[in-house]
């Protein structure tokens, strides 16, 4: 026996842990034989799993959310406060490659006369949250 | 038996989504939680841990964090070995404050320092009571002297194997040539060995 006794103690306490050689089939059989019922393990671990799947989501959407709103207003100024000729001078601006490249080509294949005052607002502001995405 | 885990990084949440690898994780990690909690915890079947904590719990917080992303996986260490590091933390905690709810514990992750995963490879972090000598001779003393280990030969010679180092069941194998289904048989006996250990210790 080693004289070491705190390492025999602790390889002794790990390598009974070890179940890293047994398969699924095994693992499922010894957990039945104790007791459990595996299926509505499975069950809890896939519910645990999608929710949080779905907290993950939840908390890039409120980063990307927060993260457009620091960039609101720093592009195009108040939007809020343009009128309709002011909307459009700015969104012919932007088709015509002022705010640079990838502004513009969100331009593509849109109708500005055909948008609304809130829509025209809307669609700049979004734009201009995009900036500096990949 | 798929060998999960060896070179995933941010590939791990992918490999979780699948679900054959996920089925197989939860039990691996599940039947790691319980084997842990008896033997390091005294933990009985049937018991809740602190704070009313079920063991499936663990595994459950576990899934929820990397699915979550607020766990990355660091493809320097084994997948395996990463996730029973969060079930060791976890458990840890849990234990350190037994008056507090799962939801309410301050269960935040580490950052990626990596110290459970240290631990958990056994190089690195401390372990409590097991680090004191006195402890430790007295708990392996008990565990050589327990009568189903001084019945049985080749339970005995699997203890030596793991104490003097075996890692695991196919390292004792090799070390005892007793076969890998048998020293699996005789973890689940020295399970509860371990346990009864730990009770004669308190």
């Amino acid at each position: 026996m080693s004289n070491n006794h705190v390492k025999a103690a602790k390889n002794l306490r790990d390598a009974v842990l070890d179940n890293s050689k047994l398969s699924a089939a095994d693992l499922r059989k010894r957990l039945a034989d104790e007791g459990v019922d595996v299926e509505l393990f499975l069950k809890g671990a896939d519910q645990a799993f999608r929710k949080g799947l779905q907290e993950g989501v939840r908390h890039q959407v409120a980063e990307e959310k927060a993260r457009r709103a620091v960039r609101r207003g720093s592009l195009f100024g108040d939007l809020e406060g343009m009128g309709r000729q002011a909307l459009l001078s700015l969104q012919q601006a932007v088709a015509a490659g002022q705010f640079g490249t990838p502004l513009a080509a969100r331009c593509r294949n849109k109708n500005p006369e055909a948008m609304s005052d809130a829509e025209l607002r809307s669609w700049l502001e979004d734009i201009e949250g995009l900036r500096g995405e990949k | 038996m798929s060998e999960w885990g060896d070179d995933m990084t941010d590939e791990g949440l992918e490999y979780l989504k699948n679900d054959e690898s996920r089925m197989e994780v939860a039990l691996r990690l599940f039947d790691y939680a319980r084997a842990l909690l008896e033997v390091k915890y005294g933990w009985e079947r049937g018991q809740f841990l602190p704070g009313g904590i079920e063991p499936e719990n663990i595994v459950f917080e576990v899934f929820k964090r990397v699915a979550a992303g607020k766990r990355k996986l660091n493809n320097r260490f084994s997948y395996e070995v990463q996730l029973k590091g969060m079930v060791r933390s976890i458990i840890s905690k849990i234990y350190k404050k037994t008056d507090a709810k799962l939801e309410t514990i301050n269960l935040e992750e580490e950052d990626p320092g990596y110290a459970k995963v240290e631990e958990a490879l056994g190089v690195g972090g401390t372990d409590s009571a097991f680090e004191s000598e006195e402890y430790s001779r007295r708990f392996m003393a008990l565990a050589e002297d327990h009568p189903k280990v001084k019945k049985d030969p080749d339970l005995g010679l699997v203890v030596l194997a793991y104490a003097v180092g075996a890692e695991g069941a196919a390292e004792a194998s090799k070390e005892t040539g007793i076969p890998v289904a048998r020293i699996y048989e005789y973890n689940r006996s020295l399970k509860t060995i371990l346990r009864e250990v730990l009770a004669q210790m308190k």
